[in-house]
């Protein structure tokens, strides 16, 4: 049939084509919001009017050594500290609380989630908080978990297995007249090897929770940044051991000073990157 | 007028011929209740066939709810697949009778043993034709509380699902398809009975079985151990036990990492440096990502006393054997578990020394500890037996 089509068919077809050209070539420019994140994305805006409403945060997580990305795998060798110690990174899981999000409108929302990243599991790389009052401004969290929430047992369903992954057990803590912190969970578990003084590859689990009775969660001060609805926590690897000088060692959780030398050093662990 | 038609004709031609550069429709059965269900045809061919029928008086019975355990994550009593006592009966019985394979001579029960934890003593277990699995049986138990994965690669991710998956392996029950299965059960005027008990059915699908052999399993938990007991401050551990309990939760045995308490797994999938080199590849036979190579499911070591031998290879037939790996720092390969620290080195820096460097002590101490893991009410467990010799 297609072969018996008269000229005036074809004549047809060109005038609709033209027809088509012709209005998509004359697109006007269309104002609205052209953030794919915003709530009230538009797909046909073609310019930005500032009129983009954001009612989520996306909160990625990232882990740095001075700037590198990290190649998990116990053998990447890649890193080395201010000791001059060579060390791979091959899993890091690390949990935060006690949230604070602040906002333009000086609204501040806090949240009773416990947040975990675990390096195995593509899924924990980003949270999203949803229902929010409008662009974030600031954040405030804890780096592990306060005394009061960091209790054998009271975690037993949580998402991604955190309970059965970041057991602590209840003997590295103590309950005297003057201190009273059991086990609980790891606040963080960086694992990985690192060349011990004989040349040798020696594994090591920098593994952080409460010990001889002592809360060492970091509650850290108000981090500022501009109005965002996606921000990125970077963790530096490398700063948990320049301030204080101290070394990689193959084990740590019952060992008070390198607890007490991490929580020293935490300051400048960690930043907030906005434009990632 | 005749033009009109003429140039919508064309237009209807140029997008039609397109057509044949389309997938053609999979022909096959689409009724989820008949017993060739294809879950991939997408037009039906009329060739379903279903289970013969049989009058259903359908009295409910009880629901069965596994209470919380000190310790425990919480069970998952599932709203889809509530338990009920005759649910977990014919369960019970379809885990128990060879009528599940397809010559009549294998059951669940022939591999899953209730006297070895619900494992095998065996390295490896025979199926239909004497013809031996690849794996180990794993000891089965405490499945309700961590319902994420099951197989030693994390195949199945319920456990009715998973209970597909021996019914067609060629090494276990060797059936080829659900109606030979369904065909037996529903010429059996016994499973008649238990079919209608468990729910109120007059003939039979896939999910009828797959649901009551769930539902026993979902039964099939130990929680009555003698640490179990020390937790409920109704036994002392005695100074061995309790110097293994202090090695089993620091990093000196570091075996709290991978095997938290009370569990005893942390449900995840790790290679504990078994191998250099894998003849198994297990969990990246699923994933297909390499960082997956020779890794397996973290098994529970409840009961660990009963389900020699260990592994996913049933490699060593002794606790003494598996102590010994880990003391020994094990073997280096391209995914061993960080965790694995001494594979070249040891905690003291004695040259040329490798592994934890336990003293005999330690290790029978770890050991003591270990044995107070079992339950001698679960291997006896008269709900859990077999019901053909009651």
């Amino acid at each position: 049939m297609i072969c018996n089509t008269k000229y005036s068919n074809l004549r047809a077809l060109f005038l609709i084509f033209s027809i088509c050209l012709f209005f998509s070539s004359c697109k006007k420019d269309i104002y609205g919001c052209i953030d794919l994140n915003a709530d009230n994305y538009d797909s046909d805006a073609t310019i930005n009017d500032k009129s983009c409403i954001y009612t989520n945060l996306t909160l990625n997580f990232d882990n740095l050594v001075d700037g590198s990305a990290i190649i998990y795998g116990n053998n990447n060798f890649l890193f080395h500290n201010v000791n001059g110690t060579n060390y791979s990174v091959s899993k890091i899981k690390y949990v935060i609380s006690d949230l604070k999000l602040y906002f333009q409108n000086d609204e501040i929302v806090q949240f009773d989630e416990i947040i975990f990243f675990n390096s195995d599991n593509n899924e924990t790389s980003s949270y999203i908080f949803n229902n929010l009052p409008g662009l974030c401004i600031g954040m405030e969290f804890r780096f592990g978990l306060s005394a009061e929430n960091n209790i054998d047992l009271l975690y037993i369903n949580e998402d991604y297995n955190f309970h059965d992954l970041m057991d602590w057990p209840n003997s590295f803590g103590q309950s005297t007249s003057s201190v009273n912190q059991l086990g609980g969970y790891h606040y963080m578990q960086v694992d990985g090897r690192y060349i011990d003084d004989q040349g040798q590859q020696k594994g090591y689990s920098l593994h952080t929770g409460p010990t001889n009775g002592q809360d060492f969660s970091i509650l850290y001060p108000k981090f500022d940044f501009p109005p965002s609805a996606e921000i990125t926590l970077v963790m530096n690897i490398n700063n948990w051991y320049d301030n204080p000088i101290h070394d990689i060692k193959p084990s740590i959780m019952d060992d008070i000073q390198t607890q007490t030398n991490l929580f020293e050093n935490a300051n400048n662990v960690f930043s907030i990157i906005t434009q990632y | 007028m005749k033009k009109k038609i003429y140039f919508f004709t064309t237009i209807f031609i140029l997008i039609h011929s397109c057509d044949k550069y389309e997938p053609k429709c999979m022909p096959g059965c689409t009724d989820p209740l008949a017993c060739n269900f294809n879950i991939n045809a997408q037009e039906d061919d009329g060739s379903c066939v279903y289970s013969d029928e049989w009058p259903c008086n359908y009295q409910p019975t009880s629901n069965v709810i596994v209470e919380p355990v000190l310790g425990f994550p919480l069970p998952n009593n599932s709203f889809e697949n509530p338990l009920t006592e005759a649910g977990i009966n014919l369960g019970r019985h379809l885990f128990y009778d060879p009528i599940l394979s397809s010559d009549n001579t294998v059951s669940c029960a022939s591999c899953h043993k209730q006297e070895y934890a619900f494992g095998d003593k065996t390295q490896f277990s025979p199926g239909v034709g004497g013809v031996l699995s690849n794996r180990n049986t794993p000891a089965m138990l405490n499945l309700i509380f961590h319902e994420q994965s099951f197989d030693w690669d994390g195949k199945s991710i319920s456990l009715e699902s998973q209970a597909s998956r021996p019914i067609f392996n060629q090494h276990e029950l060797n059936n080829s398809d659900w109606c030979e299965v369904i065909s037996r059960l529903s010429n059996s005027p016994f499973y008649q009975d238990l079919f209608c008990a468990a729910f109120g059915v007059e003939k039979i699908d896939s999910s009828h079985v797959l649901n009551a052999l769930a539902q026993f399993e979902r039964t099939i938990n130990s929680t009555n151990s003698k640490f179990d007991q020390f937790l409920r401050g109704q036994y002392t551990l005695s100074m061995s036990e309790s110097n293994g309990l202090s090695i089993y939760n620091s990093e000196k045995g570091d075996c709290f990492h991978c095997h938290p308490l009370y569990l005893t797994t942390d449900n995840q999938f790790r290679n504990n440096g078994i191998d250099s080199v894998f003849t198994d590849l297990g969990r990246f036979n699923i994933t297909n990502n390499i960082n997956d190579r020779g890794l397996f499911k973290t098994p529970t070591l409840r009961n660990i006393e009963y389900s020699a031998p260990y592994m996913h290879d049933g490699r060593f037939n002794t606790i003494d054997e598996v102590i010994e790996h880990y003391n020994s720092g094990g073997f280096d390969s391209p995914t061993v578990d960080p965790l694995m620290k001494y594979i070249y080195t040891n905690p003291y820096n004695i040259p040329n020394e490798r592994g934890l460097y336990l003293t005999d002590q330690e290790k029978s101490d770890l050991k003591a500890f270990l044995l107070t893991l079992s339950d001698e009410s679960f291997i006896t467990n008269p709900n859990l037996s077999n019901p053909f010799n009651q």
